[in-house]
């Protein structure tokens, strides 16, 4: 039985194409022999009568088998999937051969053509034995996976590398359509087996040399699908949990393989950015669903145990997909002493997408930040009030040339800012978009969805703030005004490192549900993000300046402040409305800031 | 389309900045060519931007009458540019204009001082709006440059030209800032 299985494994990795040049070689032999042979016409008609009755009694059986295993509406295998794996057209084709030069030969009179027909019905008996023990394999869950596995895998490679072209194909794609429709039936019918094997196809199938664009946008499309049932109450939240974290990391290994160590092409520079951005929007996305599991839990749309699963396992990737970009993590094993994020764009894209909708561990998110782009560790704790924005400014252009950090991370960084006034620019408006996207801090947190690093703790909210809050480099009212005017008036370069990242995002396959909004159209975050420049750090340090920016302001920009302040931070007056006092809403808002790195701080 | 920035209109920030300490007392920018739109007038656009807002922020009483286009007359595929060009320089050009209304939004309080942005409606197939891109500045009551007087012409006329609004700038955002959920 071993040499029968080592044969069909071998049969079965044959393309299709050689199984059918294969066949044509047999048949064209056959017809020498029948050309040299001479049979008389009885042993003719007594061999084609065995040769019929067998091939009627396989072509029996796989019907059988069929009709017990398959559904016909299933598109996942699809027939065409089935025939090509168990070669169905080509044997009927042999045997319609073969009776049909059986009857010409016998009506005609011809001994010879008779003999061919009878030895076609010969080899299509022994290739019905091989369809027919495909086929059986077929039937058996572990066989359908396998083929399921291999024929999406097929798809997924034979997917464009350009990551522009990505998205069109994997709409067409049939297999991938297949597949998707699947993920939906599996979910809708709470078939947890189903949705299992699917994700398990998926991550096995992406594991050969697919690229990176489409594979990592279909894991994201799965991982929004199994989200989205299991917080409207159609699929088992542990199911959902397991698969998403499955995808996580097949995604991770899907990047660990397509990003080299030392990029130097422009197409390795572009996988690179990918991936980043594969990362930081996926990160995004998982932040997101761990806000909105809160908010629906809250509001009773989804269940608590739902919500909790998700929470749960967002916070557990999100930190996995931190250790993997980080070039020296905690109690690192040798093979994470690497990074996918090997230059200054695919650095910021993936912070800038992490640091969005209050996703945990984004504090801790800088530190390979720094060590990235500087070249060098940041040495501070951010609980105690180190800014490591500051750090970085400091390291990449400070003015004690002895200083700042030199070698070729650090150089290229300051290449992709261009200036240090586009350095402070760019955390500006990356710090627009996760002041936008903070929880709303009126929503009450049951305990059962606390986790570590999405907590309502104030003082994890103030760390995040103040790592954006903390990065200074004006102090007074008009110039806040200035740098207001001027993130809101300047379109960005497309050669500055806000363009490129910009670039990279709009190239990247990967797509979530959640939209990706510029800076400039939210205006209140970008009002709270230069005032929180100008907030007190500590008690007992000045506030005029604040007052005055704000005081400047027109009233409607101030009351929209208000309400995104009211909304996002804590300490002030909580709700959808606009606070009685708008600016006295910002500014005790910021106050969050003064809960780190100043221990005996309080919102009062 | 491929019409470059007008002569001189790299010196046009440097002018801009210098409008709170000069004796002007009026000014009229027009940057109606297509070639503002392209990505290498990105650059000179932010500046001229940036120091438009700021000179009417260091000086209330200045008065600023700025010129833009309404539309792309080369939309659609007109003025000798394929559909995709038209379709980015349109959305340039959209972005252009709400940039300006949203800064004008944030810094200026209504009813106080700000430039005021006019848009030149002009047809689909109508190749220029007649006027040439100028900076020109009014000292003593004259003007730098006569065509400015054309320029102001316009707002006399009725339908040539219709006022940029803060209107469609969404102050809080998009809603779904608020409730994330949404994009569930």
């Amino acid at each position: 039985m071993g040499w029968g299985a080592a044969l069909m494994r071998g049969v079965a990795g044959v393309p299709a194409w050689q199984r059918r040049s294969a066949l044509a070689v047999c048949a064209l032999a056959l017809a020498a022999v029948a050309l040299r042979v001479t049979v008389e016409r009885d042993a003719i008609v007594d061999a084609t009568q065995f040769s019929v009755a067998f091939f009627a009694t396989i072509l029996t059986g796989e019907a059988v088998i069929f009709a017990i295993s398959f559904n016909a509406a299933s598109g996942w295998p699809s027939l065409r999937e089935i025939d090509t794996h168990i070669a169905f057209r080509e044997w009927v084709v042999i045997g319609w051969l073969a009776s049909v030069f059986t009857v010409v030969g016998l009506l005609g009179g011809s001994d010879t053509t008779a003999f061919y027909g009878a030895l076609l019905f010969l080899l299509a008996d022994v290739f019905g034995i091989f369809s027919f023990v495909r086929l059986f394999g077929l039937a058996s869950a572990g066989g359908r996976k396998r083929l399921l596995l291999r024929t999406l895998r097929r798809s997924l490679e034979r997917l464009p590398t350009e990551p522009e072209r990505v998205q069109e194909r994997l709409r067409d794609d049939p297999v991938v359509s297949a597949y998707l429709a699947a993920v939906d039936q599996a979910v809708g019918r709470r078939d947890t087996g189903a949705a299992r094997d699917l994700v398990d196809e998926l991550t096995g199938a992406a594991q050969g040399h697919a690229p990176l664009g489409g594979a990592a946008a279909l894991h994201v499309d799965v991982i929004h699908r199994l989200a989205r049932t299991s917080l409207m109450g159609g699929m088992d939240a542990v199911v959902a949990a397991e698969g998403i974290e499955s995808l996580v990391d097949s995604l991770l290994t899907i990047v660990a393989r397509t990003t080299p160590a030392e990029p130097t092409t422009e197409a390795e520079l572009i996988a690179v950015e990918d991936a980043a951005v594969a990362l930081g929007r996926t990160s995004r996305y998982l932040a997101w669903l761990a806000g909105t599991a809160l908010t629906l839990s809250v509001r009773r749309v989804a269940d608590a145990g739902s919500a909790r699963e998700l929470v749960a396992v967002t916070t557990r990737c999100r930190d996995r997909i931190l250790r993997e970009v980080d070039p020296d993590p905690q109690s690192a094993a040798p093979e994470e002493l690497r990074t996918p994020l090997t230059t200054p764009t695919a650095v910021l894209a993936w912070v800038g997408g992490f640091t969005q909708y209050h996703g945990s561990h984004q504090a801790a998110a800088f530190y390979p930040t720094h060590e990235l782009l500087a070249g060098r560790k940041f040495m501070g704790n951010y609980w105690d009030g180190a800014s490591v924005l500051t750090a970085l400014r400091q390291a990449l252009y400070g003015r004690d040339a002895g200083g700042r950090a030199t070698g070729p991370a650090a150089e290229a960084s300051r290449r992709a800012f261009g200036s240090v006034a586009e350095f402070d620019r760019f955390w500006t408006l990356a710090s627009v978009g996760a002041i936008a996207t903070l929880r709303h801090t009126g929503l009450p947190h049951p305990p059962a969805l606390i986790r570590p690093e999405f907590t309502p703790d104030p003082q994890l909210l103030g760390a995040y703030l103040r790592t954006f809050g903390s990065h200074r480099w004006f102090s007074d009212a008009e110039q806040a005004r200035s740098l207001l005017a001027s993130v809101m008036s300047r379109k960005p370069a497309t050669d500055g490192a806000w363009g490129r990242v910009r670039a990279a995002g709009l190239r990247s396959a990967v797509r979530t549900p959640v939209p990706e909004v510029e800076p400039h159209h939210r205006p209140a975050a970008m009002v709270l993000a230069v005032a929180a420049r100008l907030a007190p750090l500590s008690d007992g340090e000045p506030d005029r300046q604040l007052r005055l920016f704000l005081d400047g302001l027109p009233q409607p920009v101030i009351e929209a402040t208000a309400r995104l302040a009211a909304r996002a931070l804590p300490g002030g007056e909580s709700g959808d409305g606009t606070p009685a006092d708008p600016r006295g809403a910002v500014i005790t808002g910021l106050q969050v800031m003064r809960l780190v790195g100043n221990r005996s701080g309080s919102l009062g | 389309m491929s019409r470059p920035l007008p002569p001189g209109a790299e010196s046009w920030p440097d002018l801009l900045r210098a409008l709170p300490d000069s004796p002007a007392e009026a000014v009229v920018l027009v940057q109606c060519s297509p070639g503002w739109l392209r990505p290498e007038a990105t650059a000179p656009r932010n500046e001229i931007d940036e120091a438009v807002l700021m000179a009417q922020l260091r000086r209330p009483e200045l008065r600023i009458d700025r010129f833009l286009l309404h539309s792309l007359p080369m939309a659609g595929g007109q003025g000798g540019v394929d559909a995709p060009t038209a379709a980015r320089l349109a959305e340039v050009h959209q972005d252009w204009l709400y940039r300006i209304s949203a800064a004008t939004a944030l810094l200026c309080p209504e009813g106080r001082a700000e430039p005021r942005v006019h848009r030149i409606i002009v047809q689909g197939d109508q190749p220029s709006v007649g006027i040439p891109d100028m900076v020109a500045v009014r000292e003593e009551g004259a003007w730098s440059l006569p065509a400015a007087a054309d320029a102001l012409a316009l707002l006399d006329r009725d339908g040539a030209t219709t006022p940029l609004s803060r209107y469609d700038v969404n102050l809080d955002g998009p809603f779904g800032d608020a409730d994330p959920s949404v994009h569930l």
